[in-house]
């Protein structure tokens, strides 16, 4: 077959019975998102009145990128707010499954909220989280605050500078606070907290260049908490890691200038560690 | 954020979603974003057919194609308030079709590992299309996601390599050995 004809058929190529399916797909999903918005929970307001200390947090590189999806929406009054679950400013979406997680760890019983939302190349969800994590080892003594990344709809939350989780790895230093997690066999990502003085971050893997989100955290929110010196969050989603590779992470400042580079071996899929198991009985 | 109406419109009347058929599709997604019913109907059928498509040329499977169709429809419909209506809707619904067929294509080789994708009970369909399913499915998933997006909807390179997440020169590569590899197929299935 020549290569013409080839891509002839390739341009009208449909499965049979398109018509229908599209009928079909019109009332299923008309019907699922009346559905979702019947059943969306409604806004609960994160605890108030806590003292926030003052904490200052590791500063990573920050390189800035263009989103693929919308920042994180800016909360424009932080104290008095009602803020709806899993967005900024407010609890995270996982809140029920993170507290079995975490019970018995450092963080047991700690407030968390939602620094900034996004979405995965699959179209689902992800949350930057942030909280409290007093006298657990790994946490850096400059950092009253730990960081993690969570997967509603894995459901899964992997650490990115402290505490340990199921399916997670830390393998950043050099002034990228983040690491690498996994959400089942699907979803790898690298994700991490930069600076705001960086103005671009490139991250490749297996040298091959990929989409960055980089979002601002609103100075709203890490004020409200305390945290800093204030920062950015960048996340890249990994093609198909389980076999491993090497991620290499560039952070350049507004004259193209590199701040900060590092190269970092990805395990393949099964030796990625299972951090803590959550407790037996736990939901999943 | 723009709240959410809590009232849902009346089912829509027949001959309502052709009456938006000359809305933007701006238009449409901030009316859905609002609540409108009629909205989001006219948003699946304007879009159904192209997102379906290329669910299909990844997967070979005529209803696993429309189920990951609908499921990544249903995922942003039902998140819409995260949407920037100033960004074209069309391409980033592409990409979130085009990496949920990916991911279930790889999680598949990976469970079954099947040589086709033609499934025994899956309804003949007429040649030479069918030939061509199964050439599409000897292909690596990546080589197939951007052949598929290549030429069944109709994407540059550039805008391939944003939907795929790498860079120009490997979609490049990908759809022309995709190609040479499909060329190679469709000659061994005539013998």
């Amino acid at each position: 077959m020549d290569e013409s004809t080839l891509v002839r058929a390739l341009t009208v190529l449909e499965p049979p019975e398109l018509e229908a399916a599209r009928a079909r797909a019109i009332e299923a999903v008309t019907a699922g998102v009346q559905r979702a918005r019947n059943t969306r929970p409604k806004d609960a307001s994160p605890s108030r009145g806590r003292t926030l200390l003052v904490a200052s947090t590791v500063m990573a590189v920050l390189v800035g990128f263009a989103t693929l999806t919308p920042p994180g929406k800016a909360v424009t009054t932080w104290v008095g707010e009602g803020l709806g679950i899993g967005h900024p400013g407010g609890a995270p979406t996982l809140s029920q499954l993170r507290s079995s997680w975490l019970r018995g760890t450092a963080a047991s019983g700690e407030p968390a909220y939602v620094l900034a939302t996004g979405q995965t190349p699959s179209g689902g969800s992800y949350e930057l989280i942030a909280y409290k994590n007093h006298g657990a080892k790994e946490a850096k003594p400059s950092s009253e605050y730990c960081f993690e990344l969570d997967l509603p709809d894995a459901p899964s939350s992997s650490s990115l500078d402290c505490g340990v989780f199921p399916n997670s790895g830390r393998i950043y230093d050099n002034g990228f606070g983040g690491g690498v997690g996994r959400a089942g066999d699907e979803t790898f990502y690298t994700a991490g907290r930069v600076g705001r003085n960086a103005a671009s971050v490139e991250v490749e893997f297996n040298q091959e260049a990929l989409n960055v989100q980089l979002q601002r955290i609103p100075d709203e929110i890490l004020q409200g908490l305390g945290i800093e010196p204030a920062f950015k969050f960048f996340i890249a989603f990994l093609p198909d890691a389980a076999a491993g590779g090497t991620v290499d992470i560039t952070a350049r400042d507004a004259n193209n200038n590199v701040i900060a580079t590092t190269s970092a071996p990805i395990p393949p899929l099964g030796d990625l560690g299972p951090g803590i198991q959550p407790p037996a009985g736990s939901p999943e | 954020m723009a709240e959410l109406s809590e009232a849902w419109e009346q089912p829509a009347q027949p001959g309502q979603a052709d009456a938006r058929r000359d809305h933007t599709d701006r238009e449409l997604l901030r009316e859905a974003r609002a609540g409108s019913r009629s909205a989001t109907e006219a948003i699946v059928e304007r879009y159904w057919d192209k997102a379906h498509r290329i669910a299909f040329g990844v997967l070979g499977d005529r209803h696993i194609a429309e189920d990951v169709t609908q499921e990544s429809m249903l995922s942003i419909l039902a998140n819409l308030s995260r949407f920037d209506t100033r960004r074209p809707f069309e391409p980033w619904l592409h990409r979130i079709v085009t990496n949920r067929a990916v991911d279930w294509a790889r999680a598949r080789e990976r469970r079954e590992k099947v040589a086709t994708l033609v499934q025994p009970n899956q309804q003949q369909q007429p040649l030479p299309q069918q030939e061509l399913v199964e050439a599409l499915g000897a292909l690596p998933v990546e080589q197939r996601a951007a052949v598929v997006l290549r030429y069944v909807a109709g994407y540059g390179t550039n805008e391939i390599a944003r939907i795929l997440g790498v860079q120009r020169g490997t979609v490049g590569s990908r759809i022309r050995r995709g190609l040479d590899r499909l060329r190679i197929e469709l000659e061994d299935q005539n013998g």
